[in-house]
């Protein structure tokens, strides 16, 4: 069976403006979501997963237009949703709806659970048609806090009343009352205890299979997000790395920053612990502030370095032209004499060797100066990595 | 063991169902937690006592604040009385005699011309301070005159005497001849010589220093006058003014103490006197009762300074109403307009609050009152004709200028409150179903900004009152007859050392309203703070 795309993102940009002051000599623009792809099919779970600050709450927030999309197309059941203007929105504002993470911000305090629920219905007029619109929205608002696990005495309550598991189903109850078709779920279970995570993610899944939705789940627990998606891409500062199937994705992950996340997940098996396959990435995540043009990840990628050891008789030729990828100590005077990221000249190659450097890193110039396109690797797998073909098959130096 | 002090439930009382009470919403549990604090009970207490004083006093009230009894004109709220027989009186400070019964006057009867022998009393103090009052030549006899062997010239009264015999009692002076720049002049006795005798009486010559002890009754004297002894006499003299009424008849009699302690008075002695009514003689004030005619007292005009106070109390509640209203509407939809569109909307919006905010209240209200003094609105509704606003009474004038200055704090706090919010995820949400802007600030952004909106007001409320008294009390309030807390004030300085009660009712009511008003307040504050607030 041929499957219908729901959602298409193509070429999603947001950029947030960071210029401070009127007389600023360069714009700061901060890439939050910098030229992402990706497709969601009708009845799917597609999950987002990335480090925080990687910009998957962002491109929710861009999808249902909370913010405005600064390149782009959304196209949402064949309409692109980035292209028409806010007041003809509310159709599309029906069928997308969004699950906040935190329950306790994400609940008016002042309303009472109807006022809640009802806000859709009676903002899309779900009822118009009906004899009696006030009791068909009570009637429908007791069907859904009953089909999301409350009960009716609930619905004149306030939300502070609520643990934070029953706030979260009460959101959830919110996005289902306006019948929507797609359903985007920002972190929706970061904030609650793990068995209740269980509980909501079931009830979730329960939902997609009785009405048909389509989830977009932000997480960045990846075990969950294992459970619950079909499809998986993971974003690392704006920028989506690598897409695949769930069980591909963890099977055989490609791009080197899943593989470093994946090896995160803790496992309970303390032999497996033991065998150190862990892969601890180095430094920070570098400023999303206008970034340069090279792999996101280059700077902190355990492939995009390589070991040149001064052994080797053409040392001097292997590092001329190359980055430095660590930085090189005078040992005598103390002093850096290449700093990183630089570039070698021959002059520092020769202070290198004179220093006797026996080991130096440098970078692949390709990772350092050219940003990898996501390109499909093999079926519904794909990677943005220069070397995806090499790391597959083992052949990277 | 022990043996338990508790025995189980049996199982056919255990409760199935879930418990459940009735659930608060926010603003019961505001009230709940504002019912625990005293302070802010008794401030709501007196709020809402002073309101309803406003309101309902000038109602109820038997005088208009513009009513003028200047027959009763500043009457203290405790009158001192004299009991003479069994009817009181009360003497006012301008000697006029109101007869009371049970607080409350009855008849009131003539003011007494006292000024001229206040003016005698003055000089004689002037005179007998030196210690040696024989040598001062003040008033030097006129070659002309000639003085025969039995009259006296006293230099420094500048009058001759006819020295004579007396005895105690009933005898009299003959004045024969005042100088005319001597202070006696001023008494306008007709014709010369000046035979005072109506209007001197000699009483206790025994209190005289210059005769020593008084031997016994009907001893004749030979009065050796002298400048002290003639003062001494003045100080014994009592000036009768005889007061007719229906039958009875009353006498403030006026007496001078002038030379009690040791000749040198220090300062300006009180006049005594005496009341005589019916036979009966009253010379001290015996007791102070509280005057029920004017309860708070009276002002120089006769009129009521309770209901004035009422009536100045329900001025400045009005302007503090106006004044916050003004600042609710217009602060919290510009704040919450400026916060939630935020950008170069909310850039410039707030740089014109901080023009307007830059603009000197005292400036301001004086280029109001300038500009809309000729100003006069009104509407006719069926036929009558309503004012609404007029420029010359300074009420709408000074709620104007409130209300457009004040809200620009308010808008300030709604604006710093909404931008905190609107990136709350219940916003979002919100807009994500596609609430309109319009339902997503006056439903979510606005109620959950109420509690420092409304702590904001109810000490705004107190700040507008003291305005409001501020500028009336420089002038620039409420005009006459009208009158607001603070003109009352203003009027009560001219006699505030004799008449102190004027000036501390309304400053007392300008307390009592801020204290209500700050404690209210504060336990608004605390009751509506997000921080002590429970999950």
């Amino acid at each position: 069976m041929e499957k219908k795309p729901l959602l298409e993102v193509r070429n999603l940009k947001k950029f947030f403006d960071k210029t401070k002051g009127l007389f600023a000599r360069e714009k700061k623009y901060l890439h939050a979501v910098d030229d992402i792809s990706f497709t969601i099919y009708e009845g799917e779970t597609f999950g987002l997963v990335g480090e925080s600050g990687c910009g998957k709450s962002t491109t929710g927030r861009t999808i249902v237009k909370l913010y405005e999309p600064t390149d782009g197309q959304i196209i949402f059941d064949g309409v692109d949703l980035a292209s028409i203007p806010e007041k003809d929105m509310l159709p599309y504002r029906r069928k997308i709806q969004m699950i906040f993470q935190d329950p306790y911000a994400s609940l008016n305090a002042r309303m009472t659970v109807t006022d809640i629920i009802a806000e859709g219905i009676v903002t899309h007029k779900l009822f118009k048609d009906h004899d009696d619109p006030e009791k068909a929205i009570q009637e429908r608002i007791y069907e859904l806090l009953e089909s999301v696990g409350l009960k009716k005495e609930h619905a004149s309550r306030y939300p502070h009343e609520f643990s934070g598991g029953q706030r979260q189903r009460i959101g959830i109850a919110r996005a289902l009352a306006v019948n929507p078709k797609l359903i985007i779920c920002d972190e929706p279970i970061s904030a609650l205890d793990v068995s209740i995570q269980a509980q909501v993610v079931n009830m979730l899944e329960d939902f997609q299979d009785d009405f048909g939705l389509t989830y977009l789940f932000i997480a960045h627990d990846l075990s969950m997000v294992k459970y619950i998606s079909d499809r998986i891409g993971v974003m690392y500062l704006g920028k989506l790395m690598e897409v695949a199937t769930s069980d591909v994705l963890y099977d055989r992950p490609l791009h080197p920053y899943t593989k470093a996340l994946l090896s995160s997940i803790p496992l309970p098996d303390p032999e497996h612990e033991d065998k150190g396959k862990r892969i601890v990435l180095q430094g920070d995540v570098p400023s999303p502030i206008n970034p340069k043009d090279r792999c996101r990840f280059a700077t902190r990628c355990n492939y995009s370095k390589i070991l040149v050891k001064n052994d080797d008789d053409d040392f001097r030729d292997k590092i001329v032209g190359k980055f430095a990828r660590e930085t090189v100590i005078d040992h005598d005077q103390h002093r850096a004499v290449v700093e990183e990221n630089k570039y070698i000249t021959e002059e520092i190659a020769d202070g290198i060797i004179e220093f006797g450097v026996k080991e130096l890193y440098i970078n692949r110039a390709k990772c350092f100066s050219k940003e990898p396109e996501l390109k499909e690797y093999e079926k519904e797998h794909f990677v943005a990595c220069h070397f995806t073909e090499e790391i597959d098959k083992g052949t990277l130096e | 063991m022990a043996k338990l002090n508790f025995d189980k439930v049996p199982k056919k009382d255990k409760l199935d169902t879930e418990q459940t009470r009735k659930s608060l919403t926010y603003w019961q549990d505001v009230w709940r937690r504002l019912k625990k604090n005293k302070s802010s009970m008794v401030g709501l207490v007196g709020v809402v006592i002073i309101v309803l004083l406003a309101v309902v006093g000038p109602w109820i009230s038997p005088y208009d604040y513009s009513d003028q009894l200047s027959d009763y004109s500043n009457l203290p709220p405790r009158l001192d009385i004299r009991e003479v027989g069994d009817t009181t009186f009360h003497v006012t400070r301008i000697y006029r005699l109101l007869e009371l019964e049970d607080g409350i006057i009855v008849d009131r009867y003539n003011e007494l011309e006292v000024d001229v022998i206040n003016k005698i009393n003055y000089y004689a103090k002037e005179i007998v301070l030196p210690a040696d009052l024989e040598n001062t030549s003040t008033y030097p006899l006129p070659a002309t005159e000639t003085l025969d062997a039995n009259t006296y010239y006293s230099e420094s009264w500048g009058i001759a005497l006819t020295d004579g015999e007396y005895t105690f009692g009933d005898d009299a002076i003959l004045v024969t001849y005042i100088h005319p720049d001597s202070p006696l002049h001023n008494l306008e006795f007709e014709g010369g010589p000046y035979d005072i005798s109506d209007a001197v009486y000699f009483s206790e010559l025994t209190t005289i220093a210059n005769y020593g002890e008084a031997n016994a009754a009907d001893q004749q004297f030979d009065i050796d006058l002298g400048a002290e002894s003639i003062v001494e006499k003045l100080d014994e003299t009592q000036f009768i003014e005889e007061i007719r009424f229906f039958e009875a008849e009353v006498k403030l009699n006026y007496s001078y103490g002038l030379l009690n302690d040791n000749l040198v008075p220090t300062e300006f002695k009180d006049v005594d006197y005496t009341i005589e009514y019916k036979g009966d003689e009253s010379l001290y004030t015996t007791d102070t009762i509280a005057n029920k005619l004017f309860y708070f007292g009276s002002d120089s005009q006769g009129r009521d300074i309770l209901t004035r106070v009422l009536y100045g109390a329900r001025i400045s509640l009005i302007v503090a109403l106006i004044a916050t209203l003004v600042n609710f509407i217009i602060g919290v939809t510009y704040g919450a307009v400026a916060g939630y569109l935020g950008g170069n909307w909310d850039n410039v919006m707030m740089r014109i609050v901080d023009i307007i905010n830059s603009i000197p209240l005292v400036l301001w209200v004086i280029l109001l009152m300038v500009v809309l003094r000729e100003v006069v609105i009104d509407v006719t509704i069926a036929g009558k004709n309503y004012v609404i606003f007029r420029g010359t009474s300074g009420l709408g004038t000074i709620a104007i200028a409130l209300g457009t200055v004040y809200w620009v704090a308010m808008a300030r706090l709604v604006r710093g409150q909404v931008l905190g919010l609107k990136e709350q995820e219940f916003v979002l949400v919100a807009r994500t179903i596609g609430v309109s802007n319009y339902k997503i600030i006056s439903r979510h952004l606005i109620p959950n900004a109420l509690g420092p909106i409304i702590v904001s007001m109810a000490m705004m409320i107190p700040a507008a009152v003291f305005t409001e008294a501020f500028l009336s009390f420089i002038g620039l309030g409420v005009s006459a007859p009208q009158a607001s807390l603070g003109t009352l004030a203003n009027a009560a300085l001219s006699g505030f050392q004799s008449y102190p009660f004027k000036l501390f009712f309304p400053a007392a009511m300008i307390a009592l309203m801020m204290l209500a008003f700050n404690f209210l307040g504060d336990g608004l504050r605390d009751a509506l703070d997000p921080r002590l607030r429970k999950g």
